[in-house]
């Protein structure tokens, strides 16, 4: 009884210091810039297709989104207006957002706009989604909740706004969250591979590298090599399954960030996700900041 | 960390209060991958069904299998459209070569997951005759175990015969209304005035295959041969015809996308 009373009250200290420990916002600073400006530029290339795709009439019915979620809860500011022109200035007032967000201009308020805006475009956009708008969607959201305004701050170095915040519990419970939803990303991305025979015949990479619809840098090269398909296969399963594992580890966190920069560097520029790739990178820069400290 | 006085410092009435709704996060977090694409109607699905309003508010509830269990084959929409003049144009959709629609990369991405859509949805749901023949096969089992005097047994599988009717009514519907909006808003992009939409597979070449000097983008990868029919639109004829694919495309394994 003795026992299981100190091991609750070691599991109490030890959720209490992972959770309520104080944080500077610096490297949170660090990701909302990059972060910031990757839904800038991924909104930015929905403008000409705003019309075509998401407004009334466009490819994707609002109704297919009701039927597909069954819920009115994937709600968008899409469904409240109709006019193309109104709809068009919202888009300017969320890219706006976005760009003031991600310089740091009033994080507070700019921050929760540019969460809203993300969860609002992908609700509306069900059908011509992909991984990047669910890694984005997270990280707004995250960073809405936490004070990241003062570092990598536009506004501040021009005295607008970035007041510097001292450590804040706020800013911790972001990047925990950020940390934890990373490792359930990559863990269930790992166990859907698991399920697939090619992840273990090693044949997986192949089947990326020589998709035509998603190729952009020809690796077809690789043909002749098949051990380094078969190597950088099972080297992806590893390190998606081992992720949740081995990133906490003091030892083996440095190889697995080191590991997430090929991995998806390769995928965002073999593959054409330029974009996907490097919001999972900017996703992982999360853990960065526990092994400077 | 930093070791200076945290600014919002939690009063200890709070900390718990804190912590109930970190983990009730957590949880409601972890039920979008244990629920979807599969989960457990027994368990996961009904839990995620509460939560949904959370996960749809908040864009979470993704099951995260990028490039799961296998990369696969990706998927065209292609499309005849016959213009005021008779001219018919043909064209599909993601399209490298297409220079308006694939710059930036993205907004080709954006083209390329809707044809991966309309695949998924037409490949994942059964068409109308092999959704009859279902409900007949449940329906004579009914009728059996009635005779038999499982009553219990045979009313359970009325209503689940009635449940399946109502969710296949729903996703027909859903996809009718996607490739009627994709096909209309074709029609507009190409001054047409007839439609015919069909969905096909690019196959992924085996190493042997390009080594022997095979193209990706050869046409012998589009398979199967024959286009598959998902859609026919006159909209200034007398009636919007739609027709669904008549089976699923043979794949080489079951692909995922990111």
């Amino acid at each position: 009884m003795i026992k299981f009373s100190g091991w609750f009250t070691a599991l109490a200290e030890s959720w209490d210091s992972f959770w309520f420990t104080g944080r500077n916002g610096k490297m949170l600073g660090l990701i909302r810039l990059l972060t910031g400006l990757i839904v800038f530029y991924t909104h930015l290339v929905w403008t000409p297709l705003i019309q075509r795709f998401l407004g009334r009439g466009g490819m994707l019915p609002s109704s297919y989104r009701q039927d597909f979620f069954g819920s009115s809860f994937a709600w968008s500011h899409f469904d409240w207006v109709a006019s193309p022109e109104i709809l068009m200035g919202i888009h300017i007032v969320a890219l706006i957002a976005m760009l003031l967000f991600a310089l740091g201009f009033w994080t507070r308020v700019t921050g929760i706009a540019t969460a809203l805006f993300v969860i609002s475009y992908a609700n509306r956009a069900t059908g011509a989604l992909f991984g990047l708008d669910q890694i984005a969607g997270f990280l707004t959201l995250y960073l809405a909740i936490s004070n990241c305004g003062d570092s990598f701050s536009l506004a501040r170095r021009l005295g607008l706004g970035g007041e510097r915040t001292k450590s804040s519990i706020r800013n911790n419970i972001a990047i925990r969250l950020i940390q934890v939803h990373l490792c359930i990303v990559y863990l269930f991305a790992g166990l859907g591979k698991c399920q697939g025979e090619t992840w273990w015949n090693g044949e997986a990479i192949w089947g990326a590298v020589a998709s035509f619809e998603y190729q952009t840098i020809d690796m077809t090269w690789m043909a002749d090599h098949m051990w380094l398909v078969s190597l950088i296969t099972l080297v992806t399963l590893i390190f998606e399954v081992g992720y949740i594992a081995l990133i906490w580890n003091r030892i083996t966190r440095p190889m697995m960030l080191l590991l997430a920069i090929p991995l998806h560097l390769g995928i965002g520029l073999c593959m054409g996700m330029l974009e996907f790739g490097l919001v999972m990178l900017i996703a992982n820069l999360a853990f960065v900041e526990s092994e400077v400290a | 960390m930093d070791s200076s006085p945290p600014e919002n410092k939690l009063s200890p009435a709070l900390k718990p209060v804190v912590s109930c709704a970190i983990l009730f996060y957590l949880f409601v977090l972890i039920l979008g991958p244990l629920s979807n694409p599969v989960g457990s109607e027994h368990l996961t699905q009904p839990i995620a069904q509460k939560v949904k309003p959370i996960h749809r508010a908040l864009f979470l509830g993704h099951g995260y299998r990028f490039f799961a269990p296998n990369p696969g084959p990706s998927h065209l929409v292609e499309f005849e459209i016959t213009q005021e003049d008779g001219t018919v144009v043909t064209g599909r959709f993601p399209d490298r070569g297409d220079s308006e629609n694939s710059f930036p990369r993205l907004q080709y991405h954006r083209w390329f997951m809707l044809s991966e859509t309309i695949w998924t949805e037409h490949f994942l749901t059964l068409n109308e005759t092999e959704f009859l023949a279902q409900q007949k096969r449940l329906q004579n089992i009914a009728t059996e175990k009635q005779i038999a005097g499982h009553h219990d047994i045979a009313s359970r599988i009325r209503r689940d015969i009635a449940g399946r009717k109502k969710d296949y009514e729903t996703v027909r519907k859903r996809i009718d209304e996607l490739v009627e909006a994709v096909a209309m808003n074709l029609l507009e992009m190409h001054d047409g005035k007839k439609i015919k939409m069909y969905v096909r597979e690019r196959e992924i070449p085996y190493p042997f295959e390009v080594q022997e000097g095979a193209k990706l983008d050869a046409e012998r990868f589009l398979k199967p041969n024959r286009l598959f029919l998902i859609g026919e639109f006159d909209p200034g004829g007398a009636h919007d015809a739609v027709s669904v694919v008549a089976e699923p495309l043979p794949s080489r394994g079951s692909g995922g996308t990111p």
